[in-house]
């Protein structure tokens, strides 16, 4: 494995985590598919289209979020929002996303 | 917008069975979406190439549909298509250059029956290596954490042209494989010699009539292909809109043949020993009536079979 497969293989593992806390928030806000991709691109989180829907789908299964088929512009999209258990979660994440933020920058020397 | 139907086709192929249907109704929502955005951008229809580029930025249907799997024991959810593709194509491969190379020599001994499973049980010896060998390529693969890049290099204009499939049952489809293997050694078997009847104390003998052993080969041709027909579903796991045409215009040439034969004053020749005290009259006229109902059941499945796949059909179009 070459230096930049390495690297990139690790970017991925350390956003894996980041990419959930960033879905769940995105979706306190109802969103299909694609338009919950280009809010998060906007946003500065370019999140692959292989990657971020089996995603929706897994937090769905894990009931972290709820779906609902619409009709929408003559076509039926899915709409996905943030369940209850999943503002529970999304709460506990961020407290978590916090503290690990806060020790990090200790751990690196970045200055708050 | 066919390039596109044929990408969903294809991913749903490698789809779970438990999603399929789901998946690729989400994921062909969400393709449209981006189309009727780029669309609305350009003020004109996309291109092959703007459709081609899209649908090349969203992936290989394997690796999207990987990310739908459920972790594998062996080989991993994000190298298990491509593992279940080659090894298929290669069985494919193999199969073929085994029959090649076997099947005029087992053929050589006289029995076409015993030539043909010869054939099949050297392709399933050599099926098992090459499970084997693939498996532990691709297990070696993932411990070294191979590029997948490569095994997934695609063009979506050059993508294999595939129908929507419908599920199939495995079981219902290896029994029916068992049921024409029966049928063509006892057909055969009849062809070829007569047969001792009803018990020792009687030395009757029944053979096919004339008209009917004329049918010989269209028979053999008829079951033969139904049986490869079963085995290549059998394989893909499922029907397309191609092998359910195939099997609509097969079951009706069935019927067609059954129609025939029960048209026949005579099916079978009793050889009996009129000099033994037995009503053979009464017997002649059962077999006869025996053999009426059964080709008459035969017929009615083959008509089941023909409204299944029709109603099969116009799902896969669905």
């Amino acid at each position: 494995m070459t230096d930049s497969e390495h690297y990139q293989k690790l970017k991925l593992e350390l956003r894996r985590g980041v990419l959930i806390l960033a879905v769940l928030a995105e979706l306190k806000d109802e969103h299909y598919g694609y338009s919950l991709r280009k809010n998060l691109t906007a946003k500065g989180l370019n999140i692959d289209e292989g990657t971020l829907y089996p995603l929706i789908r897994r937090l769905e299964k894990q009931q972290l979020l709820v779906s609902e088929w619409r009709q929408e512009d003559n076509r039926k999209k899915r709409f996905y929002q943030l369940s209850s258990l999943g503002s529970e979660i999304l709460a506990k994440l961020t407290a978590e996303w916090l503290a690990t933020q806060n020790t990090l920058n200790s751990i690196l020397g970045i200055k708050q | 917008m066919k390039m596109i139907t044929n990408y969903l086709n294809n991913l749903e192929g490698y789809l779970p069975e438990t999603n399929k249907k789901e998946v690729r109704e989400e994921l062909e929502s969400l393709i449209l979406s981006q189309v009727e955005e780029q669309e609305d951008k350009l003020n004109r229809p996309l291109n092959r190439d703007e459709q081609a580029e899209l649908l090349l930025k969203l992936g290989h249907p394997m690796r999207v549909a990987s990310a739908y799997q459920s972790n594998q024991q062996l080989i991993n959810k994000d190298y298990f298509p491509a593992y279940k593709e080659y090894l298929i194509n290669i069985l494919w491969i193999f199969a073929v250059l085994t029959s090649l190379a076997i099947l005029p020599f087992s053929l050589a001994g006289g029995s076409i029956i015993k030539g043909l499973l010869n054939t099949f049980m050297e392709i399933l010896e050599n099926s098992v290596w090459i499970f084997f060998w693939v498996t532990a390529a691709f297990y070696w693969m993932q411990s070294e954490q191979t590029n997948l890049d490569w095994l997934y290099r695609w063009s979506p204009k050059r993508l294999i042209f595939t129908s929507r499939k419908v599920n199939l049952s495995r079981p219902q489809t290896l029994f029916e494989m068992l049921f024409e293997i029966c049928f063509l050694l006892v057909w055969n078997q009849m062809y070829i010699s007569e047969h001792s009847f009803i018990g020792t104390d009687f030395t009757n003998l029944i053979s096919l009539s004339e008209n009917w052993q004329d049918l010989y080969w269209l028979v053999n041709a008829l079951v033969g292909t139904s049986l490869l027909l079963n085995l290549y579903k059998l394989i893909i796991a499922g029907y397309t809109k191609r092998t359910l045409v195939i099997d609509v215009v097969h079951t009706a040439a069935y019927l067609v043949l059954l129609g025939y034969i029960l048209q026949f004053d005579q099916l079978f020749i009793l050889s009996a020993d009129q000099s033994k005290p037995f009503d053979w009259q009464k017997l002649e006229f059962y077999l006869d009536l025996n053999i009426r109902v059964l080709l008459a059941v035969v017929g009615l499945i083959s008509v089941w079979d023909i409204v299944t796949s029709y109603k099969k059909l116009k799902i896969s179009e669905s």
